[in-house]
């Protein structure tokens, strides 16, 4: 190679460097562009949504997109920028989500890379992890804001997999969940904790006493199952009785009452009496969650 | 040659890149871009919604159409939603954002959200919400709420109550406003505090009777109006291996009324004195708690959480009794810890084992009343939880998870001393073909509890939440993707409960519920979906006397979809959901008691035109069709006996419809 060819080749590369610094506004920038080439406002899944989210924001170093852009996340594209050849298709990035491409332990570790304090602490052995599931099986990264986010929405994605729950939500009586105005995420952290039922909080009752703060008492007179778990009697997901029981009264209150009144037969069709109409066994003892007063012991006052 | 051919590459390459030019994959050129269509995908936008909606009572009364949605009144409502969002554009030198979404303004079901920071530096947010609950408008009462107390007319009697009677709402609004924010100190330490208060105000509906020997109750209005604030702080660190968040948090709970005073409808003469009821008493709960891992090699974890709360208790006692303290000054400690490691020894196997303990301990003492009874209001339980669990790949699309759990719960004092559970699960998952995968699951557990032991009642009722159970799960599931297009899944669980030591109370249960869904992606702008459910639950419950079989049906259908037409500029969307209910008892020494049956039928439609970038039409349909049919709570004031004085509540049955017409603005 003479002197000549080597100066126009440094020359050549120089001004090209030059004008990629200029247009691209940096070699950060660049390397966006070079994914946006092909990736771009016709692609069929569009990604440049990402541009509006916290992903890619140049300013907070923390993100991979600040160091990195597209690479950040889906690793070295150069495999994937060459031209396949005429009989072969194009050799995916080593990073795809959602895809078979890379396997799911992969994709999530990725997203841990930034997202492992908080509530996804305890991502690792939870059941989500163990079923394998991906981080992108709930969230979605290239849209301006992600669905599971919005408390509107969050239902869909969560009862996509958890038909139960889903037909419960439907029942008369119920959160409103469906209504908006509740989300799955209000009680539980879908990415894991140490509680029963991925609760947020450490028990079912300390859960419910988020929002039923005046059912902690603690009173002069308890009700044992009440004090120890809300859900022995109510099905917080949704129930055909009001309000969310398991089952109606008085049979409910007969699975542990019997003895004087409380042993009778309460059928038929004589629906007079005080123990079936109206709130049958609330009619009387209606401080089930317990009494402060002095003379509630039987829950009546 | 080859060197001008590399110089030309890269003069060519740099010349792309300083203008808008993007390369067509399908042309095999570069082509010029489409500005437009990069600006609407790249840049943040908002949005203000504007209109006019209708609610329609179209048949019977429609009060709970308005249950959590805040459609409860007939006529004209506002809408007004927005959608605001900035954010400096990703390739600034800063990052500050905020927002503002509002959704529901014009109705008692609005909604707000607002946000303020820079990322990665501090975030405040301020969040407000209201959550109507619409149970009747259709009740009447003789009663008089005057500062939280139930009074009665004085000239009335229990002849006279449908004089006296009056119109009564039963609704509830809760509405919840949060201030916080979030600062991020260092690359390891972050901050965060929210402060909330909720309100809950309106009307439920409470059971007074004090009289069962006669047989007398009455069902009434129940003023409400509670507060209740939260205060949360907390810290976190992160670190290289390891994860640390630990804070306080302070519940304080106040009820405006500490006490129902109420007259006695069934008295003769209304004149007389009044009775009283306690009602739930101002409360406060403290607690720290704790949170972290670390990771103790590449593929273990070690993750613990922590809890240590106190909740207290001062209200003054209600009552004419002789207390030995003016109020109960009740403290309750409670604790939790959990453990749980988890690791992966080879490429196909997962473990994790786990602890759990759940501990409330009352430490109020002993009350006496009137210088003869001694109260120990105590009730402490501990629960002691381990968890071993597997995950084992057999094959590249099939795993194998087993997972054993050991409970123990000791109580004090003892209705149950103590009870202990063994489980164990199993399930199987794999895949067939690239179009098929299910699996399925079972489950086996038991519950040993001691004797339930009570002052009254036969010693052989065992008690529900603690008697000894035989619990047997199953379930099988499947997805199946017969196109690339369309999936269906399918899931059947099946529970089985025997509680075999149980000769009085629940002796079986059986439920089993199954699914199925289906998503058609018919393309990228129109897909379809659509599910059933349905539920049945049977169970057995024995009296001394007696025994009632008890089984009650649910079934659920949805179906809808939504497609974009017209190069996206118009959107269609709708739902329809189906849900019936029955619900039967029939006990063999008094007959059947009449059916409990609701069926509701909901349909929303959506329809979105975007006349331009900037300007677009919105039309919401919404009908429901409600009909519940209770035996319980519908019917006469007095009841045939004369026992009961019920709101005189008709059958929720109804249908309405609401439309709304918006106008909504992008910029």
């Amino acid at each position: 190679m003479n002197a000549t060819r080597q100066r126009s080749l440094c020359s050549a590369f120089l001004v090209a460097l030059l004008l990629l610094l200029i247009s691209a506004g940096g070699v950060l920038a660049r390397d966006m562009e070079s994914c946006t080439r092909c990736h771009d406002e016709t692609w069929e899944s569009p990604v440049l949504n990402i541009l509006q989210t916290p992903h890619a924001v140049m300013a907070d170093e923390r993100t991979p997109f600040a160091p990195n852009a597209c690479e950040g996340c889906h690793g070295d594209g150069g495999e994937h920028m060459k031209a396949p050849a005429d009989d072969e298709e194009r050799t995916p990035p080593p990073v795809t989500f959602g895809e078979e491409h890379t396997s799911v332990a992969k994709q999530n570790e990725t997203c841990l890379g930034c997202h492992d304090s908080g509530a996804r602490m305890h991502w690792r052995g939870s059941m989500h992890n163990f079923e394998e599931l991906a981080c992108v099986s709930c969230h979605t990264v290239h849209v301006p804001r992600d669905p599971i986010l919005d408390e509107r929405k969050q239902t869909e994605v969560c009862t996509s997999c958890h038909a139960r729950q889903k037909s419960e939500a439907l029942r008369p009586s119920a959160h409103p969940v469906q209504d908006g105005a509740m989300s799955c995420s209000d009680c539980h952290n879908p990415h894991g904790t140490l509680n029963e039922s991925l609760l947020r909080r450490s028990n079912v009752n300390e859960t419910c006493y988020d929002c039923h703060a005046e059912k902690r008492g603690p009173v002069l007179w308890e009700h044992a199952p009440v004090t120890e778990e809300c859900t022995t009697c109510h099905q917080p997901h949704g129930s055909i009785h009001q309000p969310m029981l398991k089952v109606r009264g008085p049979q409910l209150c007969q699975q542990c009452h019997l003895g004087t009144h409380s042993s009778a037969a309460f059928g038929g069709d004589s629906l007079d009496t005080p123990f079936m109409a109206g709130k049958n066994c609330l009619n009387c003892h209606v401080q089930v969650h317990g009494s402060n007063h002095p003379q509630g012991q039987r829950l009546t006052r | 040659m080859r060197y001008n051919k590399l110089m030309a590459a890269m003069i060519a390459t740099g010349l792309c890149a300083g203008t808008a030019h993007a390369f067509d994959m399908d042309l095999g050129e570069t082509v010029e871009r489409d500005e437009e269509k990069w600006a609407e995908l790249t840049e943040i936008s908002s949005e203000v919604e504007v209109g006019l909606g209708y609610v329609d009572e179209m048949d019977g009364n429609a009060y709970r159409f308005g249950h959590f949605t805040g459609l409860d009144d007939s006529g004209a409502y506002l809408i007004l939603d927005a959608d605001l969002r900035h954010r400096d554009p990703h390739d600034s030198d800063r990052a500050r954002h905020w927002s503002l979404r509002a959704r529901n303004l014009g109705l008692r079901s609005r909604q707000l959200e607002t946000e303020y920071g820079e990322q990665g530096r501090y975030r405040i947010f301020f969040d407000y919400t209201e959550i109507p609950t619409r149970k009747a408008d259709d009740t009447l009462t003789p009663f008089r709420e005057t500062g939280g107390n139930l009074r009665l007319p004085e000239e009335g009697s229990q002849a006279t109550i449908e004089e006296h009677l009056r119109p009564v709402e039963i609704g509830l609004d809760r509405q919840q406003a949060e201030l916080g924010g979030e600062v991020h100190l260092s690359s390891s330490w972050s901050l965060r505090s929210s402060f909330s208060q909720t309100t809950r105000e309106g009307t439920g509906t409470i059971g007074l009777g004090s009289h069962w020997a006669v047989g007398e109750s009455i069902i009434a209005p129940l003023p409400v109006d509670e507060t209740t604030k939260r205060y949360d702080i907390a810290a976190a660190w992160r670190g290289e291996d390891s994860h640390l968040a630990f804070g306080y948090r302070t519940v304080q709970f106040n009820n405006e009324y500490d006490v129902l005073r109420w007259d006695n409808a069934h008295d003769v003469d209304w004149a007389g004195e009044g009775e009283e009821k306690a009602r739930a008493p101002d409360n406060e709960h403290h607690e720290v708690y704790a949170s972290g891992n670390h990771r103790l090699g590449e593929q273990t974890h070690l993750s613990a959480s922590a809890s240590v709360g106190r909740s207290l208790q001062d209200a003054r006692f209600v009552g004419v009794a002789a207390m030995s303290r003016d109020s109960l000054d009740a403290a309750v400690d409670t604790s939790s810890l959990g453990l749980q490691i988890t690791g992966r020894p080879t490429a196909k196997l997962r473990l994790t084992s786990g602890y759990q303990m759940d501990r409330r301990d009352n430490d109020t003492g002993q009350v006496v009343r009137d210088n003869t009874l001694v109260i120990d209001p105590s009730y402490n339980y501990t629960r002691h939880r381990f968890d071993l669990g597997g995950n084992y790949r057999l094959a590249s699309a099939t795993r194998l998870n087993l997972d054993y759990r050991y409970t123990d719960t000791e109580r004090d004092p003892a209705h149950s001393e103590s009870s202990e559970e063994n489980s164990v699960r199993a399930r199987l998952r794999t895949g067939i073909g690239p179009r098929l995968s299910g699996g399925l699951s079972l489950g086996q557990e038991n519950r040993r509890g001691s004797t339930y032991t009570r002052e009254t009642g036969p010693d052989e009722l065992r008690n529900y939440a603690w008697a000894d159970r035989d619990r047997t799960r199953g379930g099988v599931f499947a997805q199946y993707f017969p196109t690339e297009i369309l999936s269906l899944s399918l899931t059947s669980d099946l529970l089985r409960d025997r509680y075999d030591e149980s000769d009085l109370g629940l002796t079986e249960a059986d439920r089993h519920i199954t699914s199925l869904d289906s998503y058609l992606a018919i393309s990228a702008l129109s897909s379809l979906h659509g599910f059933v459910s349905y539920e049945e639950s049977d169970s057995t419950q024995a009296g001394e006397t007696w025994v009632g079989d008890r089984r009650e049906q649910v079934l659920a259908v949805g179906v809808g979809g939504k497609t974009q037409r017209m190069n996206e500029q118009l959107e269609l969307g709708g739902d329809f959901s189906w849900v019936e209910s029955l619900a039967e008892l029939d006990v063999d020494s008094d007959g059947r008691l009449p059916d409990v049956t609701t069926r509701v039928k909901r349909i929303d439609l959506y329809a979105g035109y975007q006349v331009n970038r900037e300007l677009g039409l919105r039309l919401r349909y919404r009908f429901e069709d409600y009909d519940s049919d209770d035996w319980s709570t519908t019917g006469n004031i007095v009841t045939a006996g004369g026992n009961i004085i019920t709101l005189g509540q008709d059958d929720t049955e109804y249908q309405a419809q609401s439309i709304g017409l918006s106008l909504a603005y992008r910029f």
